[in-house]
């Protein structure tokens, strides 16, 4: 312990007044000039406080496999025609394998010799005679798979982290949790939650491919599907009558250019006043959308999105320049939000919601609101309680909760923690006081059993905080012990009471071991008292 | 002003019989409500589900509230838990959708908005949990439990002994089950918040017994002579007047949070209320007579 009392003081008045520098810009303005050089960030409300949207979503890490697995059958395909390898069919069995058919063994052979080694990360896992001709099995290989799953959730995090930045929201949070899962946090979250949440778990794929005209699509909605075709529609909204309209097409499973080679895309009105977007590639993309739209003049090029066909305009001629649009009709909030969804960038895979929680801001407003009352009022109870105990003793127990109270939230505001201050932390700040004020009742009790064998009450003072000192160390200890759990694994709400637990238990060490004996000792040396009122 | 007079002598470990049996009554009387009342009310954070808060304008029926949500429900729980100001609100519980959660809340704020009309229906709150994450939950609820028991052993036996440790944790258990019973009995949800609630009630248990125990380790280096129990006896009374200024203080503001809670906080209220007035008594009537108990195995090192 420090002797010098003037020592202990300045300490006391130094953290006092640090804790009403980091709190204050929590209850009043702050002056231009404090906002400029000094943290001025106010306490951080949890969602449950402030209102705002929590979701927890699922990246479904299979189909971003899944497409790797497509993409390399297209490209085995195109190889095998450039080879001259005869084959029947290719079929993707599983997420992360698919069978070649060939004529025969030989064909195989074939392609074993100048085929399997342009796939590196595929292995031959199966092969022999089938119904369907000579087949064989290619799987990718797990530690491929593993790096494809990684760089998909990683990638979501970014495309998610960059669309809810255009929401506006203070204090945004994108986090990855387990190895297929992401967090979205956006506090103060007030209108229109139902939009950003289409914003956020929208896939948003654009592709670009190709209309198959010369198949028979009757016969491919019958079943009978041309090699490498597939069926996808177009769907209407009649503005006026509000009617759908589902148009199918047959279009190429080939995809000419997707929309990662996007810089920009932006709402803008076409010659008739409709809502369009345009887009515009960057300069690869450019290159490849020049080099396309040449080599299929006439033809007719449909725009997908999420597998849905926006449009499908036939190819007049070769389009330098690198812009395209997308129409449809569009009503200003879905142009506005697609063109946002564009920019942001595609996700690698779809994501699911698997739990999603929205607090309206009145009803964050309520919980404030019974939060701080029940503080208050317990506060305002044990103060009264302690002061009819123990008297003048109780009164500095008492200083020394409120200096606890402020400290509590001092450290919740402190630039290096900045903690979340939740409904259920409320609760912990409130349960703090009752257990802060253990510490005193411990030492009071020493001193009064101290008092009692006719010890002087300097000494009983002394041998009272010494004797209680391990009582009170052990306990604290043990009760962060069991929040420690709590903030390993809890989500929101439930971390932020354990922490503003552990933080007031800890400040509690402080305040009623350091502030009260400080109190003490100023009374007895300096305004040298001679009876200890406890 | 003192609560218990200084030389109180109260015979606890002569009169333990009583303790025993009160204890054992209570731990039955919790476990009573499995085959009576079943197991206990898993809030939509452990089994998934849907959880509106819902404030309407003008009073309305909860019938009216049933019907109105009948096509994305066969049979949703309303409650009423609040009348403002602002309007009444409801708190009602449904089941996860099957199909992804992504347009059930426009449907929901569109059925409601058919049936009350726009403007009088504000959701105020939505929770939607699937499935996977409430099993998810579950577990991590039972780990963060069983870590933090086992963290406080080990703290227990490491700083007193093994027995005071186990008294401890018997005491803990012997809470813990008390709570249950109680959210059994009275049919509260048991979410995250109470369990949260519930390791804050191990929390504040464990600073009792170690406070009983810190005197017991105090007394024996003084009382090498006198038998055990004496020690116990003595060693409670001592901290008697602490024990129970603490509980009654702390419990001051589990009251003020029963007085001002919202409905999430007033469940958490009435944990710590059961939690803390049965680890006051478990660690005067529970902790002790183990440890004398089990002495006999486990002797209690003196000096």
């Amino acid at each position: 312990m420090i002797e010098s009392l003037k020592t202990r003081f300045a300490i006391i008045v130094a953290v006092l007044l640090l804790c009403i520098f980091l709190v204050y810009p929590s209850i009043g303005p702050v002056p231009a000039l404090w906002s400029k050089y000094l943290p001025d960030s106010p306490i951080r409300l949890g969602l449950d406080l402030q209102g705002g949207l929590y979701l927890v979503l699922e990246v479904q890490l299979e189909k971003a496999v899944e497409a790797v697995v497509d993409q390399t059958m297209l490209e085995a395909s195109g190889i095998m025609k450039d080879e001259r390898i005869r084959y029947v069919d290719l079929q993707r069995n599983s997420p992360n394998s698919f069978l070649i058919y060939f004529k025969d063994a030989d064909q195989a052979s074939l392609f074993d010799q100048k085929v399997l080694e342009k796939l590196p990360s595929f292995k031959k896992t199966a092969s022999g005679p089938s119904e369907k001709g000579f087949e064989i099995e290619l799987q990718l290989d797990p530690k491929t798979v593993e790096t494809i799953k990684q760089k998909a959730v990683r990638q979501a995090v970014d495309t998610i982290r960059n669309r809810v930045d255009a929401f506006g929201v203070a204090e945004p949070d994108v986090v990855i949790q387990g190895t297929d899962r992401i967090i979205v946090q956006l506090p103060g979250l007030k209108e229109d939650v139902n939009r950003a949440i289409d914003i956020i778990r929208r896939t948003a794929r654009l592709e670009f491919r190709l209309v198959d005209e010369k198949g028979d699509l009757s016969a491919a909605l019958k079943g009978n599907m041309p090699q490498g075709d597939e069926i996808l529609y177009q769907i209407d909204k009649n503005s006026r009558t509000g009617a759908t309209s589902r148009t199918p097409f047959l279009v190429k499973k080939q995809v000419l250019l997707t929309g990662d080679l996007l810089t920009d895309s932006r709402v803008q009105p076409d010659r008739g006043g409709r809502m369009i977007i345009g887009m515009e590639f960057n300069r690869l993309g450019a290159q490849q959308f020049e080099r396309i739209t040449g080599e299929h003049v006439r033809e007719r090029l449909a725009i997908v999105l999420d597998n849905r066909i926006y449009s499908a305009p036939v190819i007049k001629d070769r389009i330098s320049g690198g812009s395209a649009i997308i129409e449809g009709m569009f009503s200003p909030d879905e142009a506005h939000d697609l063109a946002l969804v564009l920019r942001a960038g595609s996700l690698p895979a779809p994501v699911k919601i698997l739990e999603n929680r929205t607090v309206g801001p009145s009803l964050g407003e309520d919980s404030i609101r019974s939060g701080r009352n029940a503080i208050i009022l317990g506060m305002l109870l044990i103060v009264i309680g302690m002061i009819l105990y123990y008297k003048w003793s109780g009164l500095v127990a008492n200083i020394a909760l409120f200096i606890n109270l402020i400290l509590i939230f001092a450290v919740m505001v402190s630039p290096g923690l900045r903690a979340t201050l939740t409904l259920p932390g409320l609760a912990g700040v409130a349960l703090t006081i009752g257990m802060a004020i253990d510490a005193n009742i411990l030492i009071f009790e020493r001193v009064r059993e101290e008092l009692r064998t006719g010890r002087s009450p300097r000494v009983a003072l002394e041998n009272g905080y010494s004797k209680a000192f391990s009582t009170i160390f052990d306990s604290n200890l043990t009760t962060i012990l069991s929040a420690l759990p709590l903030i390993q694994f809890g989500t929101g709400p439930i971390k932020g009471f354990a922490i503003t637990l552990c933080i007031g238990l800890i400040a509690s060490m402080f305040t009623s071991l350091f502030v009260t004996r400080a109190i003490f000792d100023y009374a007895f040396q300096v305004k040298r008292i001679k009876n200890f009122s406890v | 002003m003192e609560l218990i007079p200084p030389n109180t002598k109260i015979d606890f470990m002569g009169n333990r019989v009583y303790a025993y049996a009160f204890t054992t009554a209570m731990i039955v009387l919790s476990l009573l409500s499995y085959p009576i009342k079943g197991l206990i009310n898993l809030g939509i954070d452990f089994t998934g589900g849907v959880t509106v808060q819902i404030q309407f304008k003008k009073p309305v029926d909860i019938e009216h509230i049933r019907k109105a949500l009948e096509p994305i429900s066969a049979n949703p729980t309303v409650q009423r838990f609040s009348m403002g100001s602002a309007g009444e609100d409801y708190i009602v519980r449904l089941e996860a959708p099957d199909e992804g959660t992504e347009k059930f809340s426009i449907e929901l704020q569109n059925l409601l908005e058919t049936g009350f009309g726009k403007g009088n229906v504000e959701i105020r709150g939505l929770e939607v949990v699937g499935p996977k994450v409430g099993r998810d939950l579950q577990e991590a609820a039972i780990w963060a439990t069983i870590i933090a028991l086992a963290m406080l052993l080990v703290y227990m036996a490491f700083r007193f002994t093994f027995s005071m440790g186990l008294g401890a944790i018997f005491c803990l258990v012997h809470d813990l089950i008390i709570i249950y019973g109680f959210f059994v009995w009275t049919g509260k949800e048991f979410n995250l918040t109470i369990l949260a609630a519930m390791l804050t009630v191990i929390g504040y248990d464990i600073n009792d017994t170690i406070v009983v125990c810190d005197r017991i380790r105090e007394n024996l280096k003084m009382m090498r002579k006198q038998p055990l129990a004496e020690v116990l006896n003595i060693s409670i009374n001592q901290t008697l007047s602490r024990t129970i200024l603490t509980s009654g203080f702390t419990l001051l503001v589990v009251v003020a949070l029963l007085f001002f809670g919202t409905h999430v906080l007033k469940d958490f209220a009435w944990a710590l209320l059961v939690g803390i007035l049965f680890g006051t008594y478990s660690s005067i009537f529970v902790a002790s007579p183990l440890i004398l108990a089990i002495d006999r195995y486990l002797p209690v090192k003196r000096g």
